[in-house]
């Protein structure tokens, strides 16, 4: 080989010739031309220039140098390129929009997260409540331990590298109150490997408010700091300890205390006597109410039910099974009303446990109460259509309140609340009556209406305009219920605030009982603390439109209802919680990171009212910290291991990939549901992860499936969806069983 | 033996060292997937791998060129025969990922998720440079500056990478690798060549 070989080798010139520059040149000026933001745009404008150039040379342009300076020729080649790369430039962020460039590296970092080997999920530690975690680990024995303070916890083995750690903050041991971070030890055969997880101690919480029959006493739960606080005639609050999860109280005619727990399998009952425990057997409650002597609490776990139990200390005395997610049960009129979403109903049910009347809602019920002569019931509601169909678009989500026959279930009255004032700056623009939460009915037979989209509480007799009490200059921002009092106080909860204030009858603050730190003091000692809770509040807040977060994803998880945002596929509600760690969002996966999801508010919903500091980065902090919802089956592993073992043979776990149970890939619909009768051409699906399955209905991307069992053996036909075909009955069962644990 | 037959021999031993390296990096990359997809994820592995090692072959070549021109020559036309076996298994890829996967020839469906427009559009360019790669087919079609659209590797390669990063059966750290591999590429290309071209001017040290 000789020294001209070498020169061919390395050319002094990079090899760049005259027509390729001509063609990179023009490329660029015809995808400027053509508005190009996409690579195959980029890629056609290159080509188009490619034939040009060929064309040209094919006609007789000669290869060589033009008959100018290297200096000339740069210069040239700049003035000619300036205007088409900044107008390129310009378009940089639609480029990344199209091609799922723009929070690739959220993305990718929970994928390596995921894909890790271990890898655990969720990546957070609650301090407040239990969480079972789910690990992939290569071994077979696996430890794992949350953090510094707390105790290693041995994991189960499932089968297929996957492993189930059940983790109890009481038991276990809680992250510091103040830490926002904690480092995961998980130990594999021996080997043990850290993996940083986002550490939340959520604050006091008091949410709906319950009144004595004579009304000279009120109770308020906080779920997160396991307490209830109750409140004399003279409106001050005392703070006790209760169970696991309180998350409902009453006072019954005698004056005791009752606490229902969502963790905690028992009702309290606290009198004069001293504390008492009521066993539910092995039932977590989340609504309470109490009538003649017996207890009555709703419950989503193991199958939904109303059950009722003496006071006297008797065990289950009847049982009304329930369709979908019960939500409130409230009493009146020697009968029961009971609300529950997913479908979303509202039932009278007797004491004897009969259902006396149903009649089913658009959308659940954000509370409910009933009038003193218990002749009607009152709902807040986001939406209703008298015997329709349910509105499709969000932008039809109204908030109202609808009055009904108590005995019929009649509807006797609908009242929208959203109300426009001189604030507004566009025709239909909302300032006042948005996001409706609890209900309560005075003495005098007025309504109070907490509003913790427009931070109010309305005062409603009749059809005369309300009475209003502004509740955020007293500290007391997004209120969730309110109730008045034998001496006309009236009690306002703010959770987001932790605080309860206690207003006189001329509407003035009397005393405020503050159960967290407030926000300037928070805002010295724990700056991240203060951010989740502003995340909370805008979650609440209404935007311009009088739609806020709490809409549709009711109280954190959704409301069971489609709705198409921005013209998107007509989809179920996805729920809020435990969505840490699994970017992107949305059915299509249109949103890298949690904090995108503003964009919709301010591009659909029109923004909001006032400024609000970084609400995008605050609602995403509020949001990493909600743990997926408790799973509600009990145990049985056995089944498991086998539903786990249909699970990988069906092929599930291609796409649904433990330990999150979601591979966070994008797939065209039409690749895994081809024979969906909702049209899907075009549209793409983001895997959706299968934690708290079980109360999530109904299911697949538009919803059409009602059970778990429906989406196998009635939606499937193509088989593509897992290879469900060549199951049999039994293994379906198994494989339901499993996904019901998840 | 002749230099030119070192040559040969050498080009031959280098497109198959590389080939066999590629399959053992598709074997393993199909086994860490658990169903059918093994087949999809496994050639696609292999497509990208033996276009990362075409790629490598420029920077390798110009390296080699002041001390090992034989070497040089040789991985300079390996990269041609890496380059079109990356293009038949990307074929393959492609047709076993819409049969297995996307259930039909449809084409639709590739337009709509980014990742695997990306692998559509990576195909295209690889397919272009594949046919050019043959001057009997650039006579006929009377392309002329086919080395210009031979650059256009690299956007294969990188859009290559971006489909791996967001295909859903297989770990995302193969497109990341990719990605990383192919920018590093990218950077190496003018860094060897000026240093290359400063090795090759020194009196005395060229290969003879």
């Amino acid at each position: 080989m000789t020294r001209s070989a070498i020169r061919r080798l390395v050319p002094g010139e990079m090899n760049v010739r005259g027509s390729d520059l001509a063609m990179l040149v023009l490329g660029l000026v015809i995808a400027a031309a053509a508005r190009a933001a996409s690579f195959a745009g980029l890629l056609g404008a290159l080509g188009v220039a490619f034939v040009l150039v060929n064309v040209a040379r094919v006609v007789g342009w000669p290869d060589r140098e033009p008959p100018l300076s290297r200096r000339a020729i740069a210069i040239l080649v700049a003035l000619i390129l300036v205007v088409p790369l900044r107008d390129l430039a310009g378009r940089a962020g639609d480029l990344a929009e199209t091609e799922g460039l723009s929070g690739l590296g959220e993305h990718l970092a929970d994928r390596r997260s995921l894909e890790a080997d271990p890898s655990l999920a969720p990546p957070l530690v609650p301090g407040d409540r239990p969480l079972t975690y789910f690990v992939h680990a290569t071994g077979e024995h696996v430890r794992v331990r949350l953090g510094p303070s707390t105790e290693w916890m041995e994991a189960e083995a499932l089968g297929h590298d996957v492993f189930r750690v059940d983790y109890d903050p009481a038991r276990d041991g809680a992250p510091p109150p103040r830490a926002h971070e904690t480092l995961a030890s998980i130990e594999v055969d021996g080997s043990a490997t850290t993996r940083t997880l986002l550490a939340s101690t959520p604050g006091p919480h008091p949410r709906w408010l319950h009144l004595s029959p004579d009304r000279t006493h009120a109770c308020v739960t906080s779920e997160e700091t396991d307490e209830v606080v109750t409140f004399g005639p003279g409106g001050e609050g005392a703070r006790t300890s209760t169970l696991d999860g309180p998350t409902d109280c009453a006072i019954d005619d005698a004056g005791a205390l009752l606490v229902a727990h969502r963790y905690a399998h028992q009702l309290l009952s606290i009198d004069g006597d001293g504390t008492r425990m009521i066993e539910l057997g092995s039932l977590g409650a989340l609504s309470l109410a109490v009538v003649g002597g017996h207890a009555f609490v709703v419950t989503d776990a193991e199958e939904a039910a109303l059950i009722r139990v003496g006071l006297l200390g008797e065990h289950e005395t009847a049982r009304v099974a329930l369709t979908g997610h019960p939500t409130f049960v409230v009493s009146g009129g020697g009968a029961l009303f009971v609300t529950t979403a997913g479908p979303a109903t509202l039932s009278r049910i007797s004491l004897e446990g009969t259902i006396d009347a149903s009649r089913a809602l658009v959308s659940p019920a954000v509370h409910l109460t009933v009038s003193p002569d218990a002749s009607e019931v009152v709902l807040a509601l986001t939406d209703f259509v008298e015997d329709g169909a349910p509105h499709l678009g969000n932008h039809y989500v109204e908030d109202r309140l609808a009055t009904f026959d108590a005995t019929t279930l009649a509807l006797r009255e609908d009242r929208p609340t959203a109300r426009r004032t001189p604030r507004q700056d566009h025709a239909g623009d909302v300032d006042r009556g948005a996001s409706p939460m609890g209900l309560s009915f005075t003495a005098r037979g007025t309504l109070l209406v907490a509003f913790a989209g427009t931070d109010e509480v309305w005062e409603l007799d009749g059809l005369a305009p309300p009475r209003i009490l502004d509740t955020a200059p007293h500290g007391l921002s997004a209120p969730f219920s309110a109730a008045e009092l034998e001496d006309g106080s009236i009690l306002v909860t703010s959770p987001s605030s932790g605080r309860i204030g206690t207003f006189g009858q001329d509407r003035a603050l009397r005393s405020s009982l503050a159960l967290a730190l407030p926000d300037r003091e928070l805002l010295r000692t724990d700056p991240d603390a203060l951010q989740v809770r502003f995340g909370e509040r805008a979650f609440f807040e209404a935007t311009r439109s009088g739609i806020s977060c709490q809409s549709c994803h009711l109280h954190g998880g959704t409301d069971g209802a489609f709705h198409n945002i921005g013209g998107r596929l007509a989809a179920p509600t996805l729920d809020v919680r435990g969505v840490i760690g699994t970017s992107p969002y949305l059915r299509d996966g249109t949103y890298p990171r949690l904090r995108d999801l503003y964009e919709v508010a301010v591009t659909e919903y029109r923004g909001y009212r006032e400024p609000g500091g970084d609400r995008a980065q605050n609602l995403e902090a509020w949001m990493r910290t909600l743990p997926p919802p408790p799973t509600l089956v009990a145990r049985a592993p056995e089944r498991e291991r086998r539903g786990l073992e249909v699970f990988v043979r069906a092929g599930c776990g291609d796409c649904h990939a433990a330990p999150a149970f979601t591979s966070l890939a994008l797939h065209p619909i039409e690749a895994v549901f081809p024979d969906a009768p909702t049209r899907a051409e075009g549209r793409v699906l983001d895997t959706p992860s299968l934690r708290s399955v079980a109360s999530s209905a109904p299911y697949l991307y538009d919803g059409r499936a009602t059970s778990l069992d429906a989406i196998f053996r009635d939606h499937n036909a193509s088989d593509r969806h897992g290879h469900t075909d060549a199951l049999s009955d039994e293994d379906l069962d198994l494989l339901i069983v499993f996904l019901r644990s998840l | 033996m002749s230099a030119a037959a070192d040559v040969d021999r050498l080009t031959t031993r280098m497109t198959l060292g590389a080939t066999a390296l590629s399959l053992s990096v598709a074997v393993s990359s199909a086994l860490d997937v658990s169903s059918e997809h093994r087949l999809i994820s496994g050639s696609g592995a292999l497509a990208i791998t033996l276009l990362l090692f075409a790629l490598a072959c420029s920077p390798a070549a110009t390296w080699l060129a002041p001390k090992r021109v034989e070497l040089a020559v040789a991985l300079r036309r390996a990269r041609r025969s890496l380059g079109v076996l990356a293009m038949l298994a990307a074929l393959s890829h492609a047709t076993l990922g819409m049969v297995g996967y996307l259930g039909s020839l449809d084409l639709g469906p590739i337009l709509t998720v980014p990742w695997l427009r990306d692998g559509g559009l990576a195909l295209l360019i690889l397919v272009a440079l594949g046919l050019t790669s043959f001057p009997i087919v650039t006579r006929t079609l009377h392309v002329r500056a086919w080395s210009a659209l031979h650059r256009l590797v690299y956007a294969s390669a990188l859009l290559a990478a971006l489909h791996a990063t967001g295909a859903p059966f297989g770990e995302a750290w193969v497109g990341i690798t990719t990605l990383l591999v192919v920018l590093a590429l990218l950077l190496a290309r003018p860094i060897v060549h000026a240093i290359a071209l400063r090795r090759a001017a020194r009196p005395g040290r060229n290969a003879t």
